[in-house]
């Protein structure tokens, strides 16, 4: 099996039995961020609690990425067809809402409200073959 | 406000390509015809504030204009560079340290989506390798939320793009000068759910000049004095949603749009029902739908059939972006928010040629919105 590592070691552990996004919780005010913040964007204290956040979550927007963004920082396309995306922002309930990707099948398409999952996926690999995983959420169950 | 403040000379390069000419000698353009317009030496300027992104250090046009010594700040506030450079203008003169400043802003971008680099923005690289560096999807994900809201279609998009492309071709210094039907603007390339290839504004070139002085030396320089009602800009809150923004709060507040406008209208002593004509940010056609209503110019769901009816043309009740907007002129970062101001001067002094608005409008409004969150409002006077 090749090596592989998170797209950032902060945003979660890879590899990892049952791998969570970290967030952090403001321990004055109880402001969730994400990533994991030093100081608080709603009161400006500066203790953060490192958590694990919610792999459950909705749909509260969306849109697909029809043109290869500009690399860097996107991947080299290594001359492949550029592939469109979708991505949005999932609410966490109670927590935080999170810009994410978007991981849907052929028969499966975006909508506002959607139940979705936490899931992984290998975004590139690097030059020594190592495999960048990024994170996404995935449609899970009933969506209202 | 203790000293009122007039603009009395405008310039303006023409937006769009201009590949002979660098960013700066296009500003240097613009600001020679502002001179021309007051009747003023370079040498009696004394105070410059200038910006641009990618096309070089503002300051550097001293070398152009001839180098007086005057003090010249180079303003960088993204989108909002225009708007941060004459509000720190109009505090100069009202402060009393300068009595006839320039405002510029001017640029020159490579072709394409805007290049972001993560970190300049206080990201992680992450973020650009999961493909979220780019601020189209920003503009794209708030409208489809919006659209879900409030019921805004997307004809009403369609509608807006519509109408920058018809200002456009009765404006001169407009980059995009050829009407585009609304079907062609609904069939064409989907670039950003729901948004589509027309209804974008692209990155381009252009440069803009004002000359500002005290209200009381205004008839010095010219009988068309414009007056700044209030300038001021605003960086965001915390529960918005912004350009860039890894995560939200659940709990909504209010835009820094809203913010800057309330304050903006505070400072003027008036409402958005005193006004005649605005400018507002259209990076793209929904940004322009949802600035109507953070700007106060109307209620969150009411632009369907605000558009639907007209009422934003050039004939109708509340015209908006008349020289054709971002969509029409693209946007070259610095010199957009002047842009704005010189539209609206022009509209305020009945000299805005075949796009000029109803007999004579009184009072103007000019809003700019641009990464990482700040918003920038000018209300003007005639
Ligand atoms: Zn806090």
């Amino acid at each position: 099996m090749p090596n592989q590592k998170p797209v950032d070691a902060n945003l979660f552990d890879w590899p990892a039995s049952s791998p969570r996004l970290w967030g952090s919780r403001c321990a004055l005010c109880g402001n969730v961020s994400f990533p994991v913040a030093q100081r608080c964007t709603r009161c400006s204290h500066d203790q953060q609690d490192r958590f694990h956040l919610s792999t459950e979550g909705n749909l509260w927007s969306w849109t697909v990425q029809r043109f290869p963004p500009a690399s860097p920082p996107f991947p080299p396309s290594d001359g492949n067809p550029f592939e469109p995306f979708t991505l949005g922002y999932v609410e966490l309930p109670g927590e935080v809402r999170v810009i994410s990707r978007l991981f849907y099948n052929a028969q499966q398409a975006p909508h506002i409200g959607q139940n979705l999952k936490l899931a992984f996926k290998q975004l590139y690999c690097d030059a020594d073959g190592t495999e960048i995983i990024g994170y996404g959420f995935t449609p899970h169950g009933d969506t209202k | 406000m203790s000293t009122d403040v007039a603009i009395i000379g405008l310039g303006i390069h023409p937006f769009g390509r201009t590949p002979d000419r660098t960013g700066l000698q296009q500003c240097a353009i613009a600001v020679s015809d502002a001179l021309k317009e007051a009747n003023v030496a370079w040498n009696a300027v004394d105070f410059a504030f200038g910006g641009s992104t990618d096309a070089g250090n503002a300051d550097t046009l001293v070398s152009e204009l001839g180098l007086t010594g005057i003090p010249f700040m180079n303003v960088a506030n993204g989108c909002a560079t225009g708007g941060s450079a004459l509000a720190a203008a109009c505090n100069t003169i009202r402060s009393g340290a300068g009595k006839l400043g320039l405002v510029c802003g001017f640029d020159k971008h490579a072709r394409g989506a805007f290049k972001v680099n993560p970190k300049e923005w206080g990201l992680g690289n992450w973020y650009g390798e999961e493909g979220f560096a780019l601020t189209t999807q920003f503009f794209a994900m708030k409208i489809q939320r919006y659209m879900h809201d409030y019921g805004i279609t997307e004809v009403a998009l369609a509608r807006v793009a519509e109408k920058a492309f018809r200002n456009g071709a009765l404006n001169p210094n407009a980059w995009r000068k050829t009407p585009i039907s609304i079907d062609e603007i609904l069939t064409s390339q989907m670039v950003n759910d729901p948004l589509r290839k027309y209804m974008f504004c692209s990155p381009s070139e252009g440069a803009v000049a004002l000359l500002v002085c005290p209200a009381s030396d205004a008839e010095k320089y010219t009988k068309t004095p414009i007056f700044v009602a209030s300038c001021l800009m605003r960086t965001r809150r915390f529960g918005t949603l912004e350009v860039f923004s890894p995560s939200k709060a659940i709990e909504d507040q209010k835009t820094v749009t809203q913010d800057a406008s309330k304050v903006a209208y505070e400072e003027a002593g008036i409402g958005p029902g005193d006004i005649d004509v605005a400018q507002i940010q259209d990076t793209e056609s929904g940004a322009e739908i949802m600035h109507m209503a953070e700007n106060g110019l109307c209620e969150d769901g009411e632009q369907e059939h605000m558009l639907a009816r007209g009422e934003t043309d050039l004939n109708g009740r509340l015209p908006i972006n008349t020289d054709g907007g971002c969509i029409a002129n693209g946007e070259p970062i610095g010199a957009s928010g002047l842009r704005q101001v010189h539209e609206l001067c022009l509209q305020l002094r009945g000299t805005a040629g075949n796009r000029q608005v109803k007999a004579s409008p009184k009072t103007g409004y000019a809003q700019v919105y641009g990464a990482p969150g700040v918003s920038g409002v000018t209300i003007l006077n005639s």
